[in-house]
């Protein structure tokens, strides 16, 4: 059994430190205008537990949490449930009550982007939420509703501290234990309208939720009376990040990668605001008679796919390498053995094929570079690509610049402007 | 009384081991010390063969009812009486005979090109091997980017120092078990020279490729080029060892070596449509040969990697 997902992994010490965070919010709570305890009582009975069932061994295999919004339909995350998109004949997911007995689900739509997922349950829920779509104001007292750890349904006081700056997905900051296991539950006000979605934590009271309005949008959508569930859930996750990824691309690529140098080199820096990334000089010294600067960056922010992938990321690494003790033929085997490759070359025998490569010398100022291309092709999701662009600089003996970018989960076309743009970043002056 | 031919007894390896000339007749072939021609095989009668001649003058074989037989060869037909013409073969018992008439005519003589042919004297088999070992050196100072790594990465050469010695080891013993020779130097600097013509032959596909931005192409180069070193690599080791005639040698040693790389090279055919070739050699700058292109340029031809994947997607669905 495994939890859905979470960036950091549940240790013990967090549990306890969960567990700890509980008390002490009842106690908080009891003293506010509402109690907690009575948000509990009058909205806990909406929330339920999604658990996600592998048919031949008949072990859960997925806990998440999820609420309902009508009386026949709830929403969770889409990483609770994704089994039943990309292995669909192989699992099932049921409601677990709080005595145990289990309702079959149905999945009904989703919104891959943004993490969400409707499902339809036969029975009805006598008790549903509805939204609040207009963000509340900061410092707002929320609480946060779902089964952390397996361990039943629970509680949790929080505030919410606004919208995430510099995401390139929405995603509100909430202050508050959020856990695994609570991932699909809802963030409610004290008068029970769901601000926002539990979708992931950082630990340490960090947590994040996925805004209201997103999950109003795919409900409205899925309730429509003229919807029809889409023949193929796989189809739908590739046609929505297919779209996804224009938007981001264009956004991306509308202006010019922010240049940074690595001595006299100019490479793309950090290619949009929801980039974070790192320097690192590694000076020379008596074993290693070179010096190495080291400049990284990705995107923190990406959309999930299944339990191995997700689509979205970018990462790039620029290497400046030099040195006045190797001569041209020894600093060239260095310089060759840092381009040489990291990808995986076969491919994933269910997912994705081997990549495969072109290379050129291009021509930028100051330098050529060797430049390499690698692609590799989703089988599942037509249409999407992952993609490696690599180039070292040539133009002097015991001294060049390295860099390799890596794309997953976009169109071709997007690889190939994000290649013009990224190349275009590249010069050399002195 | 002038020699009408010989009878010749083979060994296994179809060398002679005793050559008795027919001058007077009967002559008598068996086990038993009466004998002209005394067989030492227990699958010999005592007298097993008698040949004499005909009243035209033809010579005849006549088995002497011996227990075994006598056979001809290569048609292993039993025999009682046969004439003898010339290069004619038979078997009795585990023994191989020939005739030959003395009118028989031989090849001409083979060039000599002194002991071995190859390096003439150990010691400039041993100045072979030191200067391979200094090239191999040589090499690995150039790619090695690492101050302390010198020695260490000269350790690296151990294994192959070794497999090198066990190699050539394995070719002395053969020499000496097959013809006397036991030339322990001669194919080190063999095996040496080999491994120096193979670097050689990796280092120019290299830069090459480099060069004119070919690394695909460098495969196949490469592989002819080793095709070339082994067999050159299986004839001197042979050459070593055998007093074989050089052209049928070469023959064979180039037969075995194309046999072992089409089996590598039907290997690496099959790996190739597993395995992604990742372009990543760089060399000095200098060596560049074809121009820069455009960005343009780079995105048109990289345009085709779409359909490549594709096709990838649609063989492994079909």
């Amino acid at each position: 059994m495994r939890d859905a997902r979470c960036p950091k992994p549940p240790s013990l010490q967090a549990l306890i430190v969960a567990v700890a965070c509980l008390f002490l919010s009842c106690a908080v709570g009891a003293e506010s205008q509402v109690p907690t305890q009575e948000v509990f009582k009058r909205f806990g009975n909406r929330v339920v537990q999604v658990r996600i069932v592998d048919r031949a061994t008949e072990s859960k295999s997925v806990i998440g949490s999820g609420f309902f919004v009508a009386p026949h339909h709830l929403v969770t995350n889409y990483h609770v449930v994704s089994e039943l998109v990309h292995a669909a004949d192989r699992h099932r997911a049921e409601i677990v009550r709080d005595d145990g007995s289990t309702l079959p689900l149905e999945l009904l739509n989703l919104d891959v982007v943004h993490d969400l997922a409707v499902l339809r349950c036969d029975a009805p829920s006598p008790a549903y939420f509805t939204f609040q779509e207009v963000p509340p104001p900061k410092g707002q007292r929320l609480f946060s509703l779902g089964n952390p750890y397996d361990l039943g349904s629970s509680i949790v006081e929080g505030t919410y501290n606004g919208l995430l700056e510099e995401s390139l997905y929405e995603k509100i900051h909430f202050t508050g234990a959020i856990n695994p296991g609570m991932s699909g539950g809802p963030t409610i006000n004290n008068s029970g309208q769901v601000v926002g979605i539990n979708v992931a934590t950082a630990g340490d009271e960090l947590g994040f939720l996925v805004p209201a309005k997103y999950a109003a949008a795919l409900v409205a959508k899925t309730l429509d009376p003229g919807f029809q569930k889409p023949s193929s859930l796989l189809d739908l996750v590739g046609e929505q990040l297919r779209a996804n990824q224009d938007v981001y691309m264009n956004r991306l690529l509308a202006q010019p990668f922010e240049p940074v140098a690595l001595g006299d080199y100019k490479l793309p820096g950090k290619l949009a605001s929801f980039f974070k990334c790192w320097g690192k000089t590694e000076e020379s010294q008596d074993e290693r008679p070179y010096e190495v600067v080291r400049y990284d960056c990705s995107l923190e922010d990406n959309i999930f796919l299944t339990e191995e992938r997700s689509s979205g990321t970018i990462s790039l690494e620029h290497l400046l390498l030099r040195s006045d003790q190797l001569n041209r033929f020894q600093f060239a085997a260095l310089y060759e053995s840092t381009f040489g490759a990291v990808l995986g070359t076969r491919g994933d025998d269910d997912e994705l094929t081997r990549y495969e490569c072109e290379s050129s010398y291009v021509d930028r100022p100051g330098t050529a570079w060797k430049v390499v291309l690698c692609v590799r092709a989703y089988k599942k999701l037509s249409g999407l690509y992952d993609a490696v662009l690599k180039a070292a600089s040539l133009n002097h003996n015991t001294d060049g610049a390295q860099t390799s970018v890596a794309l997953s989960g976009v169109s071709f076309e997007s690889i190939q402007r994000f290649t013009r743009h990224y190349l275009e970043g590249l010069s050399w002056s002195r | 009384m002038v020699a009408v031919g010989f009878i010749e007894v083979l060994d296994r390896g179809g060398r002679v081991v005793q050559r008795v000339r027919l001058e007077s007749f009967p002559l008598s072939i068996g086990r038993a010390y009466c004998n002209d021609v005394i067989l030492e095989d227990r699958y010999v009668s005592p007298q097993h063969l008698r040949i004499d001649r005909d009243d035209e003058g033809n010579l005849i074989a006549e088995d002497l009812s011996s227990l075994n037989g006598s056979y001809r060869l290569p048609s292993g037909r039993r025999i009682e009486r046969v004439r003898l013409i010339d290069d004619a073969r038979l078997r009795v018992g585990q023994t191989e005979l020939r005739f030959r008439a003395s009118g028989h005519e031989v090849d001409e003589a083979q060039p000599y090109a002194g002991d071995d042919g190859l390096f003439k004297s150990p010691g400039r088999a041993a100045i072979a091997v030191a200067l391979g070992a200094a090239y191999l050196m040589g090499l690995v100072y150039l790619h090695s980017f690492q101050k302390i790594a010198l020695l260490r990465q000269m350790a690296q050469l151990v294994p192959l120092t070794t497999i090198i010695l066990l190699w050539a080891l394995a070719w002395s013993v053969a020499g000496r078990v097959s013809s006397q020779r036991f030339h322990f130097v001669e194919h080190c600097a063999v095996a040496v020279l080999a491994g120096v013509a193979l670097s050689i032959l990796d280092q120019i596909t290299d830069y090459v490729a480099f060069a004119f931005n070919a690394e695909s192409s460098g495969r196949f180069v490469a592989w002819g080029g080793s095709f070339v070193v082994l067999s050159g690599l299986l004839y001197a080791h042979s050459r070593l060892c055998a007093a074989e005639s050089s052209r049928r040698l070469f023959m064979r040693t180039t037969g075995v070596a194309l046999l072992v790389m089409s089996l590598t090279g039907l290997v690496r055919f099959a790996e190739s449509n597993e395995i992604t070739l990742v372009p990543s050699l760089l060399k000095p700058p200098g060596f560049r040969v074809t121009r820069a292109r455009s960005i343009d340029e780079f995105l048109e031809r990289s345009k085709n990697l779409q359909e490549r994947v594709d096709d990838l997607v649609h063989q492994k669905s079909s």
